[in-house]
């Protein structure tokens, strides 16, 4: 390198090839297709999302559409059940998320140890990922049912409870068992995500740390935690961004209820869209959810960016 | 060499993407096999008929069989039966109706009629059925019905088949507390209130307060005093005003006072509600014929019984009619043909074979004299009840959706348990309608 710097320059330039235009578009080209679909699959729902939500336009009222500029975004903000919905939101990623990441954190440090029966326990850890979430929804929904189901059942059998608690049909209780249904059905995400980065730690870190007298608490400290942050960051993101979005849990154990408590953003959405037929009011809220996002996505970015 | 290759690769690559692409384009103006749009009647081709419904029993064949005997006796028509969940079949009719592909014709729902025919979507059937020879063998009831309850509104739809909502009861809890078959609104208080035992996991009645659960308040009010109870002379609700508050009092009190429902009343729907009855949670319940079979078969038919709905002190019995129809859509491919598909449908011999099938109940007064229906307890109950019945008010309303689906299923935990009063209620339900 240094002796081509030092070198005379060459004799004659060298010419870049001419290349003819077709050549220039090839690349283009071929990555149209790719284009094509993304614009048909993401931009495309998102623009008309956006085009609804800014129009009066319910499939009852075919010949009734019409541009109404803000006026669906006026009414979210100045309707109150959008702002409970949105709390109810916060709440549920709030309390789901942290659950799942202690979890799913316990499972993978367990799960990172050889012991006998380790693929085992791995293997039926995944089961309640691989369970679609409308049936984690029934099955959970008929243990938690009030008259006929196994957790009241046990309960009142040792003795805990004297009659079958409503566990769906009070609002005290109801947000508290959809957590716990989510929980149960995504940590299995957290616990493999996380068993990978604990996986990608060299042995020998710990090792030399173990020969330093380092504790585990130590060695947790400023080994495994650094090297699996990134995965942390990452999971809990998308994670985020997820659960803001998740509907059929609660669609089918609660429909949002009893009174509200656990209807969220996505459950307003749903309801407006599919049986209030207003898909204008129900773009502008989901607009808003996506704004909402973004702004915690961003907030986070900047942290992360921070933190490094 | 190599950049040839690439020369050549790359054309032949552009050459075939292109044909690709004009096969595309050219092959979607062919019709299809599956596209069922073979244009009119003419020709020789049949006129392929898209019908929509949905069936109980969604491994029962009985509407193909029905639609394989009317296309053989129908040269130039060919039905194709689609069966999909009763949503799906709105949701799906809305955004057919929205791109301009309706079906030909499709089972409706009664709640729905109001907003299809108000975009203009329906062909109205009048003119078909006045010249029926048999129109007067139709109950009246459900010709009211297919009219959403006023005489002087077109024909939507054709009358199909019914539910009648009826109280289903235990026989054998009723004889073990020395009780008989409650008639009186005040007997069922009575009955629920001596049947129920919390510690035993027993309660006297099955309250629905999830979605649609709103019918059998309706049902309760209108027994208790009348529809002017519920609905005004100008079709307004009135079930807020303080007279009529009493009612709604009578109905939470079920749960507030008399604790005769079981706690999860206020999430309990259609699944729940068979299962507490299965399961012996509850004594009482409102439904209809359709979930006879199941409970017989479940509890043995000696201890399931069903009573037309309880009179209450007006004198005066009152309960739910609950109409199905078939409705031709003004924007198929042949009204004519359509007609005559939903009229075959509505024949005594395909209403028979379907309601003997499907569990519904007989609008025609010759099919529900027949010994199969006179015989059946529940069958019975229901077309002794048939004067009584009515369309539940405010169905063609464009809130009615969301006081089913939203404001009744979610405010009933607070005004079942006492944290909302009776008048707050009963004015939240009102204002989805008014």
């Amino acid at each position: 390198m240094a002796r081509r710097q030092a070198g005379p320059p060459p004799a004659t330039p060298v010419r870049r090839a001419r290349r003819r235009p077709r050549d220039l578009l090839l690349p283009y080209l071929l990555l149209l297709p790719a284009c094509g679909v993304v614009a048909l699959v993401v931009a495309f729902p998102i623009a008309q999302s956006i085009g609804y939500s800014l129009h009066h336009y319910n499939l009852r009222e075919p010949d009734n559409v019409y541009f109404s500029g803000l006026d669906n975004y006026v009414r979210a903000l100045t309707d109150e059940m959008f702002w409970r919905a949105l709390r109810a939101t916060a709440i549920w990623v709030g309390a789901v998320l942290p659950i799942q990441f202690v979890v799913g954190m316990a499972i993978a440090v367990l799960m990172n140890r050889a012991f006998p029966g380790r693929l085992v326990l791995r293997a039926s850890v995944l089961l309640p990922w691989v369970i679609p979430s409308a049936v984690v929804a029934l099955l959970w929904r008929w243990l938690l049912d009030g008259n006929l189901g196994v957790v009241n059942d046990l309960l009142i059998r040792v003795g805990l409870i004297d009659t079958g608690v409503p566990w769906l049909n009070d609002p005290s209780t109801a947000m508290a068992v959809v957590v716990l249904a989510m929980t149960w059905h995504g940590m299995p995400f957290f616990a493999l995500m996380l068993l990978a980065a604990l996986q990608a730690v060299p042995a020998e870190m710990y090792e030399a740390a173990h020969l330093d007298g380092a504790s585990a608490l130590q060695r947790f400290r400023y080994i495994t935690w650094p090297s699996i942050i990134d995965t942390i960051r990452t999971t809990t993101l998308l994670r985020i961004i997820w659960l803001a979005n998740s509907i059929e849990i609660i669609w089918i154990m609660t429909a949002g209820g009893p009174n509200f408590a656990t209807t969220t953003l996505p459950v307003v959405t749903f309801f407006e869209a599919v049986r209030g037929l207003d898909f204008g009011y129900a773009s502008a809220v989901s607009v808003l959810l996506a704004l909402i996002l973004l702004v915690v996505v961003h907030l986070y970015i900047r942290q992360m960016r921070k933190d490094d | 060499m190599a950049a040839s290759t690439t020369s050549i690769s790359r054309r032949t690559l552009l050459r075939g993407a292109g044909l690709a692409a004009a096969g595309t384009a050219l092959s979607a103006c062919i019709p299809g096999p599956g596209t069922g749009s073979t244009g009119s009647s003419g020709g020789s081709q049949k006129l392929r008929l898209r019908y929509w419904a949905w069936v109980d029993d969604p491994t029962s064949r009985v509407l193909n069989d029905l639609a394989d005997r009317f296309n053989e006796n129908h040269p130039s028509i060919e039905v194709d039966v689609e069966l999909m969940p009763a949503s799906a079949v709105y949701e799906r009719l809305l955004a057919a109706i929205n791109a301009g592909d309706p079906p030909d014709a499709s089972a409706i729902h009664v709640n729905n009629v109001a907003d299809v025919a108000a975009m203009g979507a329906l062909h109205p059937l009048d003119q078909y059925f006045d010249a029926l020879p048999d129109k007067d063998d139709f109950v009246p009831t459900a010709v009211l019905g297919s009219r959403l309850g006023d005489e002087s509104a077109p024909l939507h739809t054709m009358p199909w088949y019914g539910l009648v909502s009826y109280l289903y009861y235990r026989p054998d809890w009723f004889r073990a507390a020395g009780l008989s078959e409650p008639r009186t609104t005040d007997d069922f208080v009575a009955a629920c209130r001596a049947i129920t035992d919390p510690a035993a996991g027993r309660y006297g009645y099955g309250l629905r307060g999830a979605t649609h659960g709103h019918i059998h308040y309706f049902i309760w009010l209108a027994s208790l005093g009348g529809l002017d109870a519920v609905r005004g002379a100008d079709g307004a609700p009135v079930f807020q005003r303080p007279e009529h508050i009493a009612g709604t009092d009578w109905f939470l009190d079920l749960a507030r006072t008399h604790r005769v429902v079981p706690p999860t009343a206020s999430g309990d729907g259609f699944e729940q509600l068979m299962n507490n009855m299965k399961a012996g949670v509850t004594g009482t319940a409102i439904h209809h014929i359709k979930s006879s079979e199941t409970l017989v078969s479940t509890l043995g038919a000696e201890n399931i019984r069903a009573v037309p709905m309880p009179v209450g002190p007006s004198g005066r019995r009152w309960t739910e009619f609950g109409p199905s129809m078939n409705a031709v859509y003004a924007g198929g491919q042949d009204p004519d043909a359509a007609w005559e598909w939903v009229n075959y449908l509505a024949s005594p011999e395909a209403m028979r074979i379907f309601c003997t099938e499907d569990g519904g109940l007989p609008v025609r007064q010759s099919v529900g004299a027949d010994p199969y229906f006179q015989e059946n307890p529940f069958a019975k109950v229901s077309i002794d009840s048939l004067p009584d019945a009515y369309l539940i008010p405010f169905t063609e309303r464009p809130g009615y959706a969301r006081l089913a689906e939203q404001t009744w299923p979610q405010l009933t935990q607070p005004a079942l348990s006492g944290e909302m009063p009776s008048a707050e209620f009963a004015g939240h339900l009102a204002e989805d309608v008014r």
